[in-house]
């Protein structure tokens, strides 16, 4: 009969595949991150298998090794710390390929609490800082043309700025 | 077939069911769905692997925060996308990006199968008998006044991982905030706000933070000798916070808050300052002297408690923001909503 360890550290392993597997092919930031979550519960299953193998069973309770109980507990809340970063990173690397587009829209909506002219520089000017002011505004260069517009929304070259 | 065996191969079929949903399936909002049931089937072997401390802990961070972040990143960028399409003149929807080839997807695939057959050979290869600590945390528990193990190990034996892991946190959060616009800082995070608070999210937001609340600080207080401790308790608090704030009955602090700031950093520099005292009055740095260990240990744990509290809910809520026009405004005129709801 196969122990309960180490039928889910079987299932670890494939877990881990899955999770590599979406890793290095989804093409989505977000999915990615999602993909790395997965790959690295497997991991953590892994460890929970070592730790159980060390414990024993006390007065009939299973009992695991606390340390590296201990170490998962401390990694499951250092990859919640990463995966919160990440995301972070992944939405405002989305909004800077967007603020372009706002730009020159700007005004246009109503609807938008218009901040006060001088408190609120461009975005746009703070990604580009080497760039005159002009040249900050124009679509970055890997957007350039049709087929990047039809592409992706994010890289899509805005209307020329009236 | 015994009937524990028979449990666990449910629990491994759903988990990887669960596992093929969240890495193959197309909307992204049906991925992070299942990535927060995988969560909690995972608590659940968790507990078979003997580890309930860990289960705790994977239901409250491992699917329930992770689960509530990635749900409103999806949020986010799919109302975003479409905001943006629209005043762009685009055709509406989510662009989907160009995926792998035929080709290069097999090759992945064949080379991650291989890392899996890796692994499981190492799984079916662990050194018999198994190595193990817990002589060792067995013969050193009783000096410290601790019945946890684990509790034991996270504050006592491994100290200096859980403080650096606090610190961890505060740099996380650090590092979210430093992403904020220059206009935007020092504001407050937007991300948790809705358009129109639904009665039922506002109930809750008042029925469960009473229990709730109790909750965390028990996890917390029992944590000494029993499942439970500062990280699973600060969960729980954190969570039991960010319902409060998305049912919009408390507004989200400002980045610039100076008691905010105090709150996060609070249970960290706490540890660090006990920890400093370790070489005045006990065996050397994180040491503590035996007669106070308990005590000592409680302190930390209760400072934690409330700054991993703080800061996880201060993870989700993201960085401070300028309100923009993609965001759900809080319009007054509930027709003009609509208009633009079926535009």
């Amino acid at each position: 009969m196969i122990p309960a360890a180490t039928l889910f550290g079987l299932g670890a392993a494939l877990i881990i595949g899955l999770g590599l597997f979406g890793v290095i092919l989804h093409p989505e930031p977000l999915r990615k991150v999602l993909a790395f979550n997965l790959l690295g519960s497997g991991v953590f299953v892994l460890f929970g298998v070592v730790a159980r193998r060390g414990g024993g069973r006390l007065e009939g309770v299973p009992f695991g090794d606390p340390v590296p109980q201990a170490l998962i507990i401390t990694g499951l809340v250092v990859a919640f710390a990463a995966t919160v970063l990440a995301v972070a990173l992944v939405l405002r690397l989305a909004q800077a390929d967007w603020t372009h587009a706002d730009d020159s829209h700007r005004g246009g909506q109503g609807q938008v609490p218009q901040p006060s002219p001088d408190a609120a520089p461009d975005t746009s000017a703070d990604l580009s800082p080497g760039l005159p002011p002009d040249q900050a505004r124009a679509p970055s260069p890997r957007a350039v043309g049709p087929a990047a517009a039809s592409r992706s929304v994010p890289n899509a070259s805005p209307p020329a700025a009236a | 077939m015994t009937p524990t065996l028979f449990a666990d191969l449910g629990l491994l079929i759903i988990l990887l069911g669960l596992a093929l949903l969240i890495t193959a399936a197309r909307p992204a909002f049906i991925a992070v769905a299942a990535y927060m049931a995988y969560g909690l089937v995972m608590a659940l072997a968790w507990v078979r692997l003997a580890a309930v401390d860990v289960a705790l802990t994977e239901a409250a961070i491992g699917s329930g925060l992770t689960g509530l972040l990635l749900l409103g990143a999806v949020a986010w960028s799919q109302r975003h996308t479409q905001f943006q399409a629209r005043r762009l003149g685009l055709r509406p929807g989510i662009p989907r990006r160009a995926g792998a080839g035929r080709g290069l997807t097999l090759l992945v695939a064949l080379a991650c199968g291989g890392v899996s057959a890796g692994l499981a050979w190492v799984v079916l290869t662990l050194p018999e008998p198994a190595p193990s600590q817990v002589p060792l945390v067995q013969a050193a528990l009783p000096i410290t006044g601790l019945g946890n193990p684990v509790t034991g190990v996270l504050l006592v034996f491994r100290a200096i991982d859980t403080l650096l892991e606090s610190v961890v946190l505060v740099f996380a959060l650090v590092g979210v905030w430093s992403l904020a616009s220059d206009p935007a800082w020092g504001g407050r995070p937007r991300s948790l706000h809705v358009v129109q608070h639904s009665g039922a999210l506002v109930l809750l937001g008042q029925l469960l933070p009473p229990v709730g609340i109790l909750m965390g600080l028990y996890l917390f207080w029992v944590g000494a000798d029993a499942p439970g401790g500062a990280f699973q308790g600060g969960t729980m608090l954190a969570a039991m916070w960010l319902l409060v704030l998305s049912a919009g009955l408390a507004e989200v602090p400002a980045v610039a808050s100076r008691r905010l700031r105090l709150l996060i950093t609070g249970g960290p520099l706490l540890f660090l300052a006990v920890g400093f005292s370790g070489w005045a009055f006990a065996a050397g740095f994180l040491g503590y002297p035996p007669a106070w260990s308990k005590p000592l240990i409680l302190a930390i744990e209760a400072a934690l408690t409330l700054s991993i509290a703080a800061a996880l809910a201060m993870l989700v809520a993201g960085p401070p923001e300028r309100p923009t026009a993609a965001d759900p405004q809080p319009d007054p005129q509930p027709e003009r909503n609509q208009q633009r709801g079926h535009r």
